[in-house]
């Protein structure tokens, strides 16, 4: 019998096809980077035209994701450099976002988590929304960030780490702050 | 430190989705021995619950239409399909493509044909392969993009080991052409060509062997590139794929 290699059906899928398969995902990493919907869709539709562009140097072997959320990340950054207006925050529509489908409480720890986000480096935030949000693996993560594997994961640990400690009340901080 | 570092790294993968189910049973092991580790764990996946959760989840028909307001280049689906079934076979049918006249395009054939002849006729140079040199390299790139009406950059090749020489400005019909020169540790010389304001189609790459030299040309909107050189087939598409990356 024949054995496929699973890697096999990624490089028999078409362009067309992963680049659908990867819209929810870069959508959803574009808007947890900018928090704004207009943002997050200008941010894909300028990813996309770039890559239909620059589809010549695109290895059929080679999975898209990782390249169209480089692409997506240097757009982005291009932006955020220029245009200050992504830099505001407007927490409280997040949380009229989250109380859709989550309790009081539940609403209060999300705004407390994306609040403490702000504070974060920008460097450990991409790392960490492109794996948790992003829906890439480390490895896809590492290539589309362009920093080596390990080096992403202490970004991601970093980040963690910074989002527990502002939350501050949380009992596995006071465990921890006993030596 | 009383954490121990392999475990923190289980608990960081394991949020991640990394772990095998070997692993996964590992960390299920070590955290049923600690409550404080298994309290950490529980709180970072909760974390990442928590931020996809105010992450809004685009419909399918949002998104498509974000696909199709994509400007999509200026080419028909069929020769876009054709230019794909080509990269996917990597050009492993060698120098002699069945000459499919519905896909060939005059004017890049032309432009590749003039390419050559500007490589042999400069690439013997030994004074003056080039008006201004490499050293002057921001002079240059003005002067050609002031000369090409549009931006361009002599693009790097030194992980190739092909470093840049310089620069000349060329007639390609009635169109100004840039040519930059490379040369490696060896004397070998290679010559990339770009013109601008050709009318925008999309072609793969393409090669020609021609008088011991390669060409590999190909077509990208208004922009038709040319390299030429005496390198084998993988390195000049390399350097043909290296080089377009950052010109565009």
């Amino acid at each position: 019998m024949e054995v496929v290699h699973p890697r096999l059906s990624l490089m028999t899928q078409s362009f067309e096809v992963q680049l659908e398969n990867c819209l929810p995902d870069l959508w959803r990493y574009a808007w947890s980077l900018t928090r704004d919907r207009d943002a997050a869709d200008d941010l894909v539709q300028d990813c996309v035209e770039r890559a239909l562009r620059k589809r010549l140097l695109w290895l059929p072997a080679r999975p898209l994701k990782p390249w169209l959320t480089k692409m997506l990340l240097n757009l982005y950054r291009d932006r955020w450099r220029r245009e200050t207006r992504y830099r505001t925050v407007d927490l409280d529509q997040l949380a009229d976002l989250a109380a859709v489908t989550g309790t009081a409480e539940e609403r209060l720890e999300i705004k407390a988590i994306w609040q403490s986000m702000e504070k974060i480096p920008q460097e450990q935030k991409e790392a960490l929304l492109a794996v948790v949000i992003g829906g890439l693996s480390y490895d896809e993560a590492a290539k589309a960030l362009a920093i080596p594997k390990g080096t992403l994961m202490s970004r991601i640990s970093r980040a963690r780490a910074k989002i527990k400690g502002d939350r501050g009340a949380s009992p596995n901080t006071k465990i921890r702050s006993v030596k | 430190m009383t954490l121990n570092p392999s475990l923190e790294e289980l608990i960081q993968r394991s949020v991640d989705r990394d772990l095998t189910a070997e692993e996964q049973e590992n960390l299920d092991r070590q955290l049923a021995n600690s409550p404080e580790a298994a309290a950490r764990y529980n709180a970072l996946l909760r974390q990442a619950e928590l931020l996809n959760k105010a992450v809004p989840v685009p419909s399918a028909a949002h998104l498509s239409g974000l696909r199709n307001r994509a400007r999509v280049p200026p080419f028909p689906a069929l020769r876009l399909a054709a230019s794909a079934a080509v990269f996917a076979v990597g050009l492993a049918v060698g120098y002699s493509l069945p000459s499919d006249r519905t896909t060939e395009v005059p004017d890049l054939m032309v432009f590749a044909r003039q390419a050559l002849a500007a490589h042999s006729l400069y690439v013997s140079e030994v004074l003056h392969p080039v008006e201004v040199a490499a050293s002057e390299k921001d002079h240059l790139q003005s002067w050609l993009s002031n000369r090409l009406g549009t931006p361009i950059i002599a693009p790097q090749l030194g992980e190739t080991g092909f470093s840049l020489i310089g620069g000349r400005l060329l007639p390609m019909g009635d169109l100004p052409s840039a040519l930059f020169m490379y040369e490696d540790g060896q004397g070998n010389r290679l010559s990339l060509l770009a013109t601008f304001g050709n009318d925008p189609q999309n072609q793969s790459f393409r090669f020609r062997e021609n008088e011991g030299y390669l060409v590999v040309f190909w077509q990208d909107g208004p922009w038709q590139y040319s390299l030429v050189g005496d390198q084998k087939r993988k390195p000049m598409e390399h350097i043909a794929r290296l080089a377009h990356g950052q010109m565009i």
